[in-house]
């Protein structure tokens, strides 16, 4: 794993980089006494783990998760007990340690990171290994036909004589049934999971026994379809 | 659809865990204690509960007492009125979130978006 530090005091990053001592693959590759230097090169590299002090002159740990595209997990370090609260708000925070840190402490904290890094890199597997396509669909809504990207489409849900088809930004109510569109989808992005559902299984983020999660929507997926959908993914 | 088991004291907070649970979290509720002596062990010896949401202070024994002597694996969200007990959350590998009551869709969505 490689990390950096963040801390506006030297003798604070001495600590943290003598508490990374005691753990094998742990690789400081950079250390940062102010959190914009820190975003300036995180905008060049990517790194699995930042350590991160809260109180800083300027801008703070939390202006700085704010600011973070990169996907990294977070572990703050500070002497400030209060604003552990305020760090559950911020789904990149692994952990809050508080000093004095024991390296008992430090090292529970590293194994859920490292268990939090073997979590997404799967899910990004998943994302990556889909090839996407680039057809369109034509949907009827108000008299209009509206042009849909394949791609765009999360997933379609059966609702009677009407089926919801939603995308990122939209949720389109359709007089159609769910047989007919899906033989007008591509079925190497799309798969039925349910009577009720078909969903793009390029935008998977996570499968559990009986439900996918793509983007905030949990979609059921039935017994006799989770054999297909497992399947599919085996291909991939 | 996940199994949730819901640990709460308080009726209209539980009501209100029950209504986002099932509305927005689509999970399905498997239990609900109002004690957790009784929670732990139906959650010790079901393997089929994913997320536990739980009150810290309950009337037998505290939320974390509770995780201290769990045996099972479940996600868990903590859901409390209290501020100051999350720095203690953090030592809890499973716990992934922490909600302040009154518990709020969007916040809750997040929380069990994680789980």
């Amino acid at each position: 794993m490689n990390c950096i530090i963040v801390d506006d005091q030297d003798s604070a990053r001495l600590v943290v980089r003598q508490l990374c001592d005691g753990i094998n693959d742990l690789d400081i590759i950079e250390e940062f006494s102010s959190a914009i230097e820190a975003i300036k090169f995180l905008n060049q590299q990517t790194v699995d783990v930042i350590f991160l002090d809260i109180h800083m002159p300027g801008f703070s740990g939390f202006d700085f998760v704010q600011t973070l595209k990169t996907p990294a997990q977070i572990v703050l370090i500070t002497a400030d007990k209060d604003l552990a609260i305020e760090a559950y708000e911020y789904e990149s925070i692994s952990d809050y340690l508080v000093k004095p840190i024991t390296q008992e402490r430090f090292n529970k904290s590293m194994n859920k990171v490292k268990n939090n890094l073997h979590r997404t890199s799967v899910m990004q597997k998943v994302v990556q290994s889909n090839d996407h396509i680039g057809n369109d669909l034509y949907i009827n809504i108000d008299r209009r036909l509206t042009k849909l990207k394949f791609d765009d489409i999360l997933f379609i849900k059966a609702k009677g004589d009407y089926i919801d088809v939603k995308t990122h930004k939209e949720m389109y109510v359709v007089h159609s049934t769910l047989k007919k569109i899906k033989d007008k989808l591509p079925d190497n992005i799309f798969l039925q999971t349910h009577r009720s559902y078909i969903i793009n299984f390029t935008k998977i983020i996570d499968i559990e026994d009986n439900s996918v999660l793509i983007e905030k929507n949990v979609i059921p997926i039935s017994r006799s379809n989770r054999p297909e959908l497992i399947r599919r993914l085996n291909l991939l | 659809m996940k199994n949730c088991v819901i640990v709460e004291d308080e009726q209209t907070a539980l009501e209100v865990a029950k209504h986002l649970a099932v509305k927005y979290g689509a999970l399905n509720i498997l239990a609900t204690f109002d004690k957790a002596e009784e929670a732990l062990e139906f959650v010790n010896r079901n393997e089929k509960v994913d997320i536990v949401l739980l009150d810290i202070h309950l009337p037998d024994m505290s939320g974390f007492s509770f995780l201290e002597n769990l045996t099972s694996t479940p996600k868990v969200v903590l859901v409390t009125a209290d501020k100051n007990l999350a720095l203690t959350a953090y030592h809890f590998d499973l716990v992934v979130d922490y909600l302040v009551k009154p518990l709020q869709k969007d916040r809750f969505m997040e929380a069990i978006n994680q789980c």
